[in-house]
């Protein structure tokens, strides 16, 4: 089969070639997928599917690709005028219409959300500066809507006065405490709680002319961070039900305890505990341990906690061992592991890593860290 | 362009497609990639039509394209041979695209893009021309 090759004299513009791997082609059946251009300085472009997200390098090379497509001339050409060097007549006409010299290469990635661009909300009748809707926050974000859907209440995301913003720490377990609260007295079920129901409970709760601050968007982001959603054969689809994660809340408000009670000198365990269980409203129970603030305290002296922040350490892994021994002259590995696994970038297995910077003996069922 | 769904209305039928589709040239939308090391350079504007007297400068659809050569393809042996202009010939084959490429169209006037077409197969020439004797 022999074609005659034409191109076009003004070639089209816009066109680029994308690599279409298998779960960008499916993506690409199953759903709409669409362009993001980022708001960052390099001017990154992600592609984004219901529930995956790619990011987009442009890949130049030195080849000349040629873009063509069938046509038929109108009015033909006589025969005479081509020379086909022996070939039959050529049975086709094909015309380049864009010539190409790179290619997309998509890179699948976990979506991020991009906080710095948000507002810290503190509870406060404070006007919001940044002034973003939902939607125009989630067009800026590298990350597909399930993604975000899920990012976005796990960094506790909210919405007020209609701007996307940040629920501050402080806030949230306000906002927590109240629910909770509330849930004790109109005796909901903390294992299938409705939105709805929590938000109509505490929009009851406002006194007359004050503004109500835990509005249905505020509830919820914290029940969506501080529970799961659960499936119930009972309930409508529509009627989504959530159940609390205790250990979660456990989590909240021992580090707040620990912020409260355990900054500035260290406290002994026992008295914690005390302190921690005080935390909650009244007649809510759940299971509490020390372990599960690991990450959060250091020991300074035997029997007596202190908080430290993870965010207050050194980024270098010598310097951060260095700093964890002057606090805590020995560790059980199981407290340190959460101080120093941000530092494993290599993915080593963790008792490797370990023993790069720092001593390590079994102990009867314990395993001991200390300085070399 | 903070944000913008790519359109895939013409593919439909495309996607009904099996994957592994047997080699050919021009993809049922009829498009075909060809892919060269190096430049292929060409006319850039028409001639006065007395001076054409191969007929290389056509009209179509109101637009002016050239005709730079001749090209001959086997489906079976993949090989092709590409005649370009009277004094150069190049050698190449059918190869598969892997992974298989998109067609996108990126419309600056409605800000819109489509995927308009699934390439799976490219020719490809990655030798050096040989003369026409």
């Amino acid at each position: 089969m022999s074609v005659n090759l034409y191109n076009k004299l003004e070639p089209e513009t816009g066109y680029k070639l994308l690599q279409l791997s298998d779960d960008l082609l499916d993506a690409f059946q199953t759903g709409p997928v669409k362009f993001k251009a980022l708001s960052d300085d390099a001017g990154n472009v992600v592609l984004c599917s219901e529930d995956k997200t790619w990011v987009i390098k442009q890949r130049n090379h030195s080849n000349t690709v040629i873009l063509m497509n069938e046509f038929a001339p109108t009015g033909g050409i006589p025969e005479d005028k081509i020379n086909t060097f022996g070939l039959p007549r050529p049975g086709a006409d094909w015309a380049g219409f864009s010539t190409l010299d790179s290619e997309l290469e998509p890179r699948l990635v976990d979506g991020s959300i991009d906080v710095t661009q948000l507002d810290i909300y503190h509870g406060k009748d404070v006007p919001l500066t940044r002034k973003l809707t939902l939607q125009e926050f989630k067009d800026m974000c590298p990350c597909s809507e399930k993604e975000f859907v899920s990012k976005w209440f796990e960094v506790g995301g909210s919405v007020v006065q209609g701007f996307a913003c940040l629920l501050s720490e402080r806030f949230m377990l306000k906002a927590l405490h109240i629910i909770l609260i509330s849930c004790m007295a109109e005796n909901l079920d903390v294992d299938s709680l409705s939105i709805d129901k929590v938000a109509d409970v505490l929009a009851k709760d406002v006194k007359q002319g004050e503004p109500n601050l835990y509005t249905h968007e505020i509830v919820t982001t914290v029940i969506n961070k501080f529970g799961f959603k659960v499936e119930s054969a009972e309930t409508e689809p529509d009627d989504v039900r959530f159940r609390i994660n205790m250990s979660l809340i456990a989590r909240w408000y021992g580090v707040s305890a620990l912020k409260k009670f355990a900054a500035k000198e260290p406290i002994s365990e026992d008295e914690f505990m005390i302190q921690w269980k005080g935390q909650f409203p009244p007649y809510f129970h759940c299971d509490l341990d020390i372990c599960m603030l690991r990450g959060y305290f250091v020991r300074p002296l035997t029997n007596k906690i202190r908080y430290m922040s993870r965010t207050t350490l050194s980024l270098d892994a010598k310097e951060r061992f260095k700093q964890l021994f002057h606090w805590q002259s020995t560790w059980e590995q199981a407290d340190m592991v959460p101080y120093i696994s941000d530092l494993n970038t290599k993915n080593l297995k963790i008792d490797t890593f370990i023993i790069k910077y720092a001593r390590r003996k079994r102990v009867g069922n314990k395993v001991i860290i200390s300085a070399r | 362009m903070p944000s913008v769904d790519i359109s895939v209305n013409q593919l439909i039928d495309i996607f009904a497609e099996d994957r592994d589709t047997p080699p050919t040239v021009s993809t049922s939308l009829g498009h075909v990639m060809i892919e060269i090391q190096g430049d292929l350079q060409h006319p850039q504007k028409s001639i006065d039509p007395a001076l054409d007297v191969d007929s290389r400068f056509i009209e179509h659809e109101g637009n002016g394209l050239v005709r730079f050569g001749i090209l001959s393809y086997d489906l079976e042996t993949k090989h092709v041979t590409l005649f370009i202009g009277n004094k150069q010939r190049l050698m190449g084959s059918i190869v598969k695209i892997e992974p298989p490429l998109g067609l996108l169209k990126f419309d600056k006037a409605d800000g819109t893009v489509s995927l308009r077409d699934v390439l799976k197969y490219k020719i490809i020439f990655k030798n050096r021309p040989l003369p026409i004797m």
